[in-house]
């Protein structure tokens, strides 16, 4: 969508039509929901998230800067609810946004089948995924989001920058101590004897 | 180049975030040091595992039920976002009424309790009595006076 589209959705949203944004919803919905699963870990808190999400976009659409990537300014928004909602968790428990988070109790070669030559391409491929998301679900939440939109929403460091409302510098952090992190887990499963990609 | 302890360059290398001069000083010093050469393996190994999860699809009836909360009143937007979800509020609610309940029982029976007679005066009073009471203490019970009073007056019971 064009920036004069944008506006012309800024107009029909302010009277109340949602036409639409239904369509920014089906063409956005797909990343989100995907940026949401990697933050969450879990299918109902990704379409909590993604709802929320785009609730808010609707209700304040009037301060998008119609000059810059939809899709941003809804990751931004995501990201921010997401945040919300672990301070909260936070509020009850002690949890850190950048301290290394503490184990889970299931260990990586519980979760993780033998290596069995005879398993066919599509099922490794769902085993990886399990495989990814856990290690990612073990990382602090700012260190998940870096590493997430840089990784599998292949976003540049300045778009990520934006999205978190940090500087570059922090996002260039972020990204290597997460990804160090998940090298970390990735190497326990070496030593537990589980085929590592 | 310096890189040991500033492995980000590494990372900021795989991502494409730096420049074409700090990129070729990298490339040079990767392949003079065997450190720094396995670090960057291990890294693009985890980079690409990440690049190569699957995509998601949005579940088709979620687009639905996002419009659905678009075209909600203001009001139930807001209570929404105030409120707990119902998910919460019922075993919330469930646990309220459940100690409502606990709070009822207990408190009904202390204000029993609180009006039972205590057993002090009552012993005292007793007590007072039986010194008082011209009858002898060890007579004092009702069985063993009657018998005393139907020793004395005769047995009505005792046609004889």
């Amino acid at each position: 969508m064009s920036p004069r589209t944008f506006r012309s959705l800024g107009r029909s949203i302010s009277v109340g039509d949602s036409g639409g944004f239904s369509e920014l919803i089906r063409q956005c919905g797909e990343k989100a929901y995907n940026f949401a699963f990697r933050l969450s870990g879990n299918e109902q808190d990704a379409r909590d998230l993604v709802s929320a999400a785009f609730v808010r976009a609707w209700e304040h659409f009037g301060s998008y800067e119609t000059d810059k990537p939809f899709e941003s300014w809804l990751y931004k928004i995501l990201h921010n609810i997401y945040l919300d909602e672990v301070r909260r968790y936070a509020h009850s428990h002690t949890v850190s946004l950048d301290a290394p988070a503490p184990r889970e109790e299931t260990s990586w070669d519980e979760l993780l089948p033998g290596a069995d030559p005879e398993l066919d391409s599509g099922l490794l491929r769902r085993e990886e995924d399990e495989m990814a998301q856990k290690a990612l679900s073990s990382l602090p939440p700012h260190y998940r989001a870096a590493v997430a939109l840089c990784d599998m929403e292949k976003l540049s460091y300045e778009e990520i920058s934006e999205i978190m409302s940090c500087p570059v510098g922090t996002v260039r952090s972020r990204v290597h101590q997460g990804r160090e992190l998940l090298r970390k887990a990735f190497a326990q499963l070496h030593k537990t004897g589980v085929k590592h990609p | 180049m310096k890189t040991h302890g500033e492995n980000e360059l590494i990372s900021a290398y795989l991502d494409g975030e730096l420049s074409e001069q700090e990129a070729r000083a990298l490339r040079e010093h990767i392949s003079s040091c065997p450190a720094c050469r396995e670090e960057h393996a291990g890294l693009r190994a985890t980079k690409s595992l990440l690049a190569r999860a699957p995509r998601r699809a949005m579940p088709p009836e979620l687009v639905a039920q996002i419009e659905a909360r678009l075209t909600r009143p203001l009001w139930k937007r807001m209570r929404d976002r105030i409120l707990p979800p119902f998910t919460v509020l019922v075993p919330a609610g469930a646990f309220a009424a459940a100690a409502l309940v606990a709070a009822v029982w207990f408190g009904a029976h202390r204000v029993a309790d609180d009006q039972s007679i205590p057993l002090e005066p009552l012993l005292a009073a007793h007590s007072r009595y039986a010194a008082e009471a011209l009858v002898p203490p060890t007579e004092l019970v009702a069985a063993n006076y009657s018998a005393q009073l139907n020793a004395y007056y005769g047995d009505p019971t005792d046609q004889e």
